[in-house]
């Protein structure tokens, strides 16, 4: 059976200072790619508005082996409350499947005392930050390993 | 390429502590693993551990030239050592904190680190799997 994988990408994530020369399609096709050759079937999303992304692990994040999570790219260009939507993105917790989150900087060096790691189910929940585009690489690997390790045991 | 694998302190006890959150390999067993994937991109993976912090910060200085990245698993120094934090800062090749299990997940004296700061990436919470993937990454990153 395949490894079936949600990416949710947050606000201002299509902003291009959220990642330097990298922009928001060259995730897209890097992340469809390769999970078209690992033979995963993907569901990518991005929104500006938290609602959707609060709605979306809520209602979609389950049905799937993992969750990988970018919960927002440059702070500074993005408009949001951000308490409010770190209160929000606690649904996370109540999850059974993988959280992965990705960051595409260092936050904790880039954004000191600002950024708070998303909190997902205890013992199921991973941070990669600072890889840029090759940090969802990373999460989709490692998702599909443990998924695919999970169905042969 | 030459990657050098820093573990912290306890991480020789790794198969036998507490392997509800670290698993059952021991270091030796992902050290082999590490070296295996680095083989297969023609890189180097030298693998030490310390209870020391003293000697980590040997380490990093010795890497200084020597290797194009450190991966670092910091262990309970992350959350202390303002040494290691310093000298990372002097290491100029690729830096990955790395740790088993998330921090942020446990008590609240796990959730700050001095290393965060002073690294280029964060690679928390996939398991003792985490060594390999970081490997991976430092690989890809030299591109």
């Amino acid at each position: 059976m395949a490894t079936s994988l949600l990416i949710i990408n947050g606000p201002g994530l299509t902003y291009s200072e959220s990642f330097g020369a990298e922009s928001f399609d060259t995730i897209h096709n890097a992340c469809t790619d390769l999970c078209a050759s690992l033979n995963i079937d993907l569901d990518f999303r991005q929104s500006d508005d938290p609602q959707d992304v609060i709605q979306w692990i809520k209602r979609d994040a389950a049905s799937h082996d993992a969750l990988i999570i970018n919960q927002m790219g440059c702070m500074d260009r993005t408009p949001i409350d951000y308490k409010h939507y770190a209160h929000g993105l606690r649904a996370l917790q109540a999850l059974q499947c993988r959280v992965i989150e990705v960051n595409l900087t260092n936050v904790f060096r880039d954004d000191p005392g600002v950024f708070t790691p998303v909190q997902g189910p205890s013992g199921r929940s991973a941070l990669i930050s600072g890889l840029g585009v090759n940090g969802y690489r990373l999460a989709i690997r490692a998702a599909h390993a443990e998924a695919q390790a999970a169905r042969s045991s | 390429m030459n990657i050098l694998v820093l573990n912290g302190p306890n991480l020789n006890l790794l198969g036998t502590r507490e392997p509800e959150i670290y698993g059952s390999d021991t270091l030796d067993d992902i050290a082999e693993r590490c070296r295996q994937r680095a083989q297969r991109a023609n890189a180097n993976v030298e693998f030490r551990q310390s209870n020391y912090e003293g000697k980590l910060v040997d380490w990093i200085q010795e890497a200084i030239g020597q290797f194009d990245a450190l991966i670092i698993n910091p262990a309970a120094y992350t959350h202390t050592s303002i040494a290691l934090h310093d000298a990372l800062l002097c290491y100029g090749g690729l830096k990955i904190e790395l740790h088993i299990s998330n921090p942020h997940l446990r008590e609240p004296f796990r959730h700050h680190s001095h290393v965060s700061t002073a690294a280029d990436v964060v690679i928390m919470g996939l398991g003792v799997a985490g060594y390999e993937h970081a490997i991976d990454a430092a690989i890809e990153a030299q591109g």
